[in-house]
């Protein structure tokens, strides 16, 4: 019992399910504490111990069911279901010659003779167990482990055992219909042998091996390019930057609690004070001052762009309260502002809107030359020491002119210039991309082609 | 000083929580038996309203135990949730000792002296007298064992996750000016999350894990059943079966067992004997309480009350 549990935590950490020793050993306690008999209980037990996030159950489940409920499992009544049992014959000419077998026959040779199905296959298990079978990682190794199945069982040696017996049955005076059929079943008894260690062996592949696949899609998603994601993609994807806004947000509170506990004033608390005889009954703290950052960003939503553009619109609408005031702007050709979507609607319907509603002309093709001289023009103004002007977009533009001159000039109001580009950067500076020489006036240009490269660059604005 | 073994096997635990009135799955049961038989922790996870911190009731009801309720917020932290000095009243004793303290230190020649003789009765300042125990210290401190229920431990921030962890773990507590005081009883802990954060691995890890789902039909109505003894077993029948195809609805808050119960109450005042449409119109506002929720359902209602008619 205890290897199938140690086994199965084996699995599990092989499907990125990561369990400590600590657990290990709590899941070994657990399952000694309930009737082996009942496999539900059983799972529960090992459930509550090992898999500890809702979104790691189904592939629990999935594991368990390899692990215990077929061959494998030892020791665990409830749900042993032998699979393969049916095809063993039983040789009734064999039965006499068993009463009495007159040489020596390994256990596997008689358990073929018998056609004795639940002795086979615990001995098949045992020598499962015994080449460890378990550590079996690739398809590839599936031959080489059957040989050393067959060594560890001395297979040849049962093959010349059976001949023996075969040969006995006719000293003992069988008829040569009776020989024929004994010797047809001990030759569909071997097959059947022979098929239940591939079986074991597929069912070895299976439990460690079949996980990495969907490991690999699993880990590619924060990795993928926003560009390359299909809508199903896209609804798993919102789920996760759901949960990395959440997190960012615990993450700023904290920052924020830091930010206004701030140290006892000494000085006030001893003049607050005097009213009582100098006897400190109330505390004066010193207040921090609130930060007052400003956040600007520019949002490029022409179509080359649009999946990373909503992407980093959620971000920016988690962000809003973080700083005493964020204004949003989309562009294509021309500059519209989303702000006050952003301020009255919900998460969601605010970003429809930003990608449908602004006053601007979604099907144009990007200038970004025009919108710098309209942000310029309108905006400049507005734009402080403390404001971190944000430009979110691949800055290709049409081989329309650049105008990078007006970047510059913004770059010098501001406290930060970011410009955040969702295209690789060894695309950058090809074909119509101006982004060679616009980065010169950034302060930061940074590739932001996935989620984990966004959240990672929210963690530092924010902290 | 532990006592496990309070219940005999997965079956008395549903039997024992019947009792209180909480009718549970077996899952709900094994995690309860394994953590009463290992003395862990459980950390109950599932959506608002299935009864997460309820467990926690009947549980200690069952075990005719205290229960001490832990309010997990932001912003709370080691001085709300353990101890804190007194600060008021020890202020007080020194301005009513004013005189007693001059008395004491009258003889003294120098300051340094003074200082001296008033160090040496410091403690008298800082004893259990002054000290205000917050309920993880009345859990540890408590002369009967104690189910301690740490509700909603993903309102708290991080750092106060690290620090429970620590009481958890050790099941004492470190006051500097008293020394350590250590359990008397461990207690029965079970926490609860929704969820609202990550919780970190270090304090899963450190509980068995519980996750409590909305209940099947068959298990609401025997929930119902136990909590409105005198509705008529064709309402129960298709209050749960309107509640539970809700549920299967896209909105924002659907209905928890609470909302179920309150509903069904509702309808016994009512004296109603089967649901129809305008008689769900009425009382919708009772399972469904954002705006949102019911104008979408409201277009629905002729379609989900016929879905029960038949019962």
């Amino acid at each position: 019992m205890e290897t199938s549990i140690l086994e199965f935590v084996r699995s599990l950490r092989g499907s990125d399910i990561q369990v400590t020793t600590g657990e290990t050993l709590d899941a070994l306690r657990a399952a000694a504490e309930v009737p082996l008999s009942d496999r539900e209980l059983f799972r529960e037990a090992l459930r509550a111990t090992l898999v500890k996030r809702a979104e790691q159950f189904a592939e629990f489940e999935r594991l368990f069911g390899l692990h215990f409920s077929h061959l494998g499992e030892h020791g665990l009544p409830g749900g042993h279901t032998p699979a393969p049992s049916d095809e063993f014959r039983a040789v009734p000419q064999m039965e006499r010659l068993l009463e009495n077998p007159g040489g020596s026959f390994s256990a596997l040779a008689l358990g073929l003779m018998g056609g004795d199905a639940a002795r086979v296959e615990s001995l098949a298990v045992a020598a499962a167990r015994g080449v460890s079978l378990s550590q079996i990682e690739f398809s590839l190794q599936a031959g080489s482990y059957m040989r050393r199945l067959n060594e560890h069982l001395g297979w040849e040696r049962v093959g010349e055992e059976l001949e023996g017996a075969l040969e006995e049955l006719h000293r003992r005076g069988a008829s040569a219909r009776e020989l024929e059929e004994a010797r047809e079943a001990i030759r569909q008894n071997r097959e059947a042998f022979q098929a239940l260690l591939r079986q074991l062996i597929r069912r070895e592949l299976e439990k460690g091996a079949s996980s990495l696949g969907e490991r690999f899609v699993r880990d590619a998603l924060a990795g993928k390019s926003f560009s390359a994601l299909s809508d199903q993609e896209i609804r798993e994807m919102r789920e996760v930057v759901a949960r990395l806004v959440k997190r960012l947000r615990s993450k700023m509170a904290v920052v924020e609690r830091r930010r206004q506990r701030g140290r006892m004033d000494i000085r006030r608390t001893l003049r607050r004070n005097l009213q009582h005889g100098g006897v400190p009954v109330e505390l004066v703290f010193r207040e921090k001052r609130p930060r007052k950052a400003q956040v600007v960003a520019l949002c490029d939503v022409s179509s080359s762009v649009w999946n990373a553009s909503r992407f980093m619109l959620n971000l920016l609408y988690a962000i809003q309260d973080q700083f005493s005031q964020v204004r949003s702007f989309v562009f294509v050709s021309e500059l519209g502002e989303v702000t006050h979507f952003f301020e009255r609607y919900q998460i969601n319907e605010a970003i429809q809107k930003a990608l449908r509603e602004a006053p601007i002309r979604y099907h144009s093709y990007s200038d970004y030359g025009d919108v710098l001289l309209e942000f310029h023009a309108r905006h400049l103004g507005e734009l402080t020491t403390r404001t971190i002007l944000i430009l979110i977009g691949d800055g290709r533009t049409n081989y329309l002119p650049t105008r990078a001159w007006v970047l510059q000039e913004l770059r010098e109001r501001v406290r930060k210039l970011i410009w955040l580009n969702p295209e690789p950067r060894s695309m950058w500076g090809t074909g119509d991309s101006a982004m060679l020489e616009y980065a010169p006036f950034c302060t930061s240009v940074e590739e932001c082609r996935n989620l984990r490269q966004l959240s990672a660059f929210v963690d530092r604005l924010v902290v | 000083m532990e006592t496990p073994g309070a219940f005999s096997c997965v079956e008395d635990v549903v039997r024992s929580l019947a009792a209180q009135g909480y009718i549970c799955s077996r899952q709900v049961a094994t995690t309860v038996f394994l953590a009463d038989r290992m003395g862990k922790p459980i950390l109950v996870e599932g959506p608002a309203g299935v009864g997460k911190t309820e467990l926690a009731k009947a549980l200690a009801d069952a075990l005719g135990q205290q229960l001490i309720r832990l309010q997990c917020y932001e912003g709370l932290d080691e001085n709300k949730a353990l101890y804190e000095w007194e600060y008021a009243k020890q202020l007080l004793y020194t301005q009513l000792l004013k005189e007693k303290l001059g008395e004491f230190l009258a003889g003294a020649d120098s300051l340094s002296e003074a200082l001296g003789r008033l160090l040496s009765q410091e403690d008298v300042f800082f004893s259990e007298a002054f000290l205000l125990p917050r309920p993880l210290l009345r859990a540890i401190r408590s002369e009967n064992p104690t189910v301690l229920l740490v509700d909603e431990v993903d309102k708290a921030e991080p750092e106060f996750e690290a620090f429970l962890l620590e009481v958890l773990s050790d099941f004492q507590v470190s006051v500097p000016e008293l020394g350590t005081l250590k359990a008397r009883h461990i207690p029965r802990v079970i926490l609860t999350s929704n969820n609202t954060r990550e919780i970190a691995d270090t304090l899963r890890r450190r509980c068995l894990h519980l996750f409590i789902d909305y209940p099947d039909l068959e298990q609401e109505r025997e929930i119902v059943r136990a909590r409105v003894p005198d509705i008529p077993p064709r309402l129960l029948a298709q209050v749960v079966g309107f509640v539970q195809s809700l549920r299967r609805l896209d909105i924002r808050k659907p209905p928890s067992i609470g909302e179920t119960l309150d509903w069904a109450r509702a309808l016994v005042v009512l004296n109603s004997e089967v649901l129809d449409p305008s008689l769900v119109e009425e009382t919708l506002s009772l399972i469904l309480k954002h705006q949102e929720d019911l104008q979408k359902v409201r277009g629905d209602i002729h379609r989900l009350t016929r879905q029960v008619a038949a019962i």
